[in-house]
């Protein structure tokens, strides 16, 4: 049996974040997870940039492609399409051990080291008032948080471009990212017109992101390999790994990291204040127990939700569940066809846009431009509707101005949409997704994604296509366990606490009641930096 | 030479104009058996291609079209995917920039033939139909 003060299980952007404000406002802390890694394809890929890789390196097919070919999908798009084999560990595990039945709803979850932040895009955009709609909580609640991990992670962006009505300060920012050739030559287009581009609603920026273009944190500088799909050798994107290397060096008696190991339910001591942990560890199937005083579940909206039902005997009971609905469009940017490109460049989102529909900043589109170039050439060959050869031909010829703008839009809850735990053998818990968005909200989509693509052509980008993944696919996940002023048992108080207990408090995306359209990851962060600091002072 | 071979140097040759070194054909028959199971599994268009390589740029054009998941397009694909993913073939795949003038000329004329080897590939392959045997 293993003491702690306060147990956090999950080491993905949720869980690092609440761990550190527990360890900075002095608390002992156990962090458990399953810590999947990849001791695999990491080694192979040489510290090179992508076409130095490329021209030279004879083992490059081993991570490209996958020693099982796992890289090479075949049939329509699908979600998860983006993991690259080494990012493949972050799903691995999870697929295994604690599956979700979701028929179209694609739920990817994660038992890796670092959680689905393993793979994440870096997108940090923080909410504002308007985004919180339904939070009980405002930007000014929030705003220390945002500060804090901003310093922690390392957030790059321009502060004063258009899109700072739509982010709000960030201390601490560091400076934009290079742009690459597409990105700089849309910009320079907007920006001739950018008054009229913010009258139709419309407003570009660089992209924000937890990516280090100076040094910072011990990470970085940026040597813009673009390899961030498929390597961290740079350390400049931010990674939850990081954090956790931090906190052993910052605070060895304070912090234990528990890896190798699966939570599976807990148990409070009402009487006693405490809670009892019960995991198992993967590698030999022991039972391993560990008490606290308080509990901060961070396993991600569906490993959270498999916890609390399996501890609960929550059988049959229906949680509702957001997702942010996601469209891509691939799009070839007439400025730069026929020009050539720089090579040094990274991989993430290039611009930042925000598109405010009915002027109210109520209902905010995020979509964000990225190139095309460093998930080879064979996936848009694929995807063509011409012969192999000729398409070869074709695209090799285009790929260099061909940019794919992600658009993701705004969620809220709804009957139709939720998740329920059943009962399945022993102590386990199977979930299920059913998934039933009305047709109200799918044809706003279809309205506001017309104005995308009338934009598009505006900036001088013709759209070729719209893909849709279908549902699941942003990853954005959130809402089972709302946070609210009052509420049931199924609900949190706005410190995070869920009602049904006494001492389990929740830090990932289960408590958000409403879902806009930025990329929910940086508030998931600062939230979990506030939950923490909450758990800290409930302890005094 | 095997069947195998020829598949591999049939492919390999349409797609790059010559035949990769002898490591190149393990690889994509390890791709083949990891991704559709048995390597000697072919369609009635992959069989026609082996026996009339003149009819393979019909056929490919052809398959984008109508039969996107045939297994001559799924072996073009893999073997696309594992000549890009070496550095002696790299620079076949990497991105060539043209002038706009060249492009104007260039886009249109592949448009052209790639639209009428479509066509006739798609109108080949309704003459081909599966199980018709070889």
């Amino acid at each position: 049996m293993i003491p702690a003060e306060v147990i956090v299980v999950g080491s993905g952007a949720s869980g690092v974040h609440a761990a550190q404000a527990l360890l900075e406002a002095g608390r002992r802390v156990v962090l458990v997870d399953a810590g999947e890694k990849d001791a695999h394809y990491a080694p192979l890929i040489p510290a090179k940039d992508f076409l130095t890789l490329r021209r030279t390196d004879p083992g490059q097919h081993r991570y490209f492609l996958g020693d099982d070919f796992e890289g090479v999908p075949f049939g329509p798009v699908r979600v998860g399409a983006q993991l690259t084999p080494p990012r493949q560990f972050i799903t691995r595990l999870a697929d295994r051990l604690a599956p979700v039945l979701s028929g179209e709803f694609a739920a990817m979850t994660s038992l890796a080291l670092g959680g689905l932040a393993a793979g994440w895009g870096a997108a940090s955009l923080p909410f504002i008032d308007d985004d919180l709609q339904g939070f009980p909580l405002s930007r000014a609640d929030l705003q220390p948080h945002y500060d804090r991990v901003a310093a922690r992670i390392g957030v790059c962006g321009d502060a004063h471009d258009a899109l700072a009505p739509f982010m709000g300060p960030v201390n601490g920012m560091l400076p934009p990212a290079r742009l690459d050739s597409n990105a700089a030559s849309i910009l320079k287009r907007y920006r001739r017109r950018s008054e009229a581009f913010a009258r139709a609603g419309l407003h570009v920026g660089r992209a924000r992101l937890a990516f280090c273009t100076v040094r910072h944190a011990g990470r970085g500088p940026a040597r813009y390999h673009d390899m961030d799909f498929w390597s961290d050798h740079e350390r400049a994107v931010y990674r939850p790994r990081y954090t956790i290397e931090e906190l052993q060096r910052r605070f060895p008696d304070q912090f234990v990291l528990m890896m190798g190991c699966l939570a599976g339910s807990f148990e409070e001591d009402e009487r006693a204040g405490t809670v009892r942990l019960h995991c198992t560890e993967i590698a030999t199937g022991e039972r391993v127990v560990i008490d606290g005083q308080r509990l901060i579940l961070a396993a991600g909206v569906f490993g959270t939700a498999r916890l609390v039902a399996a501890s609960l005997g929550w059988d049959g009971r229906r949680l509702p569940l957001l997702c942010n609905p996601y469209t891509y469009f691939p799009a070839l940017n007439f400025n730069r066809i026929g020009a050539p490109a720089a090579n040094r460049r990274h991989s993430l989102s290039q611009l930042q846009m925000i598109h405010d529909p009915d002027g109210t900043r109520r209902h905010l589109l995020s979509p964000q431009l990225y190139s095309y170039r460093s998930l080879l050439l064979f996936k848009l060959v694929k995807e063509a509707f011409l012969g192999v050869r000729d398409s070869i031909g074709v695209l090799r010829e285009l790929s260099e101005s061909f940019v794919i703008l992600g658009v993701h839009h705004e969620d809220r809850p709804h009957p139709g949409k939720y998740v329920v735990a059943r009962k399945a053998s022993g102590d386990s818990v199977a979930l299920e997704v059913h998934w039933q968005p009305t047709a109200s909200a799918e044809r706003a989509q279809q309205r506001h994604e017309a104005r995308i693509r009338r934009f598009l052509l505006q900036l001088g980008c013709l759209p070729v296509g719209a893909v849709r993944p279908g549902p699941g696919s942003s990853i954005h996940y959130a809402g089972t366990f709302p946070m609210c002023e009052r509420g049931g048992a199924a609900t949190c108080t706005p410190e995070g606490l869920l009602r049904a207990t006494k001492s389990v408090f929740l830090a990932d995306g289960s408590t958000f009641p409403h879902l806009p359209a930025k990329g929910l990851t940086f508030t998931l962060m600062a939230n979990a930096d506030r939950v923490g600091g909450a758990v800290a002072r409930s302890l005094r | 030479m095997s069947a195998n071979d020829r598949e591999f140097a049939l492919l390999a040759r349409y797609l790059i104009g010559s035949v990769p070194p002898a490591r190149f054909r393990a690889r994509y028959e390890s791709g083949c058996r990891a991704l559709f199971g048995d390597p000697a599994a072919h369609s009635a268009a992959l069989r026609l291609a082996l026996r009339r390589p003149a009819l393979l740029p019909l056929l490919d054009a052809g398959c984008a079209l109508r039969r996107r998941e045939d297994p001559l397009r799924q072996r073009l694909l893999l073997l696309t995917a594992i000549l890009e993913a070496s550095p002696e073939y790299a620079d076949v795949f990497l991105p060539r920039t043209l002038t706009w003038p060249k492009l104007l000329l260039a886009l249109p004329l592949r448009g052209v033939f790639a639209a009428a080897k479509a066509l006739a590939g798609a109108v080949l392959l309704l003459a081909v139909r599966e199980g018709a045997g070889p």
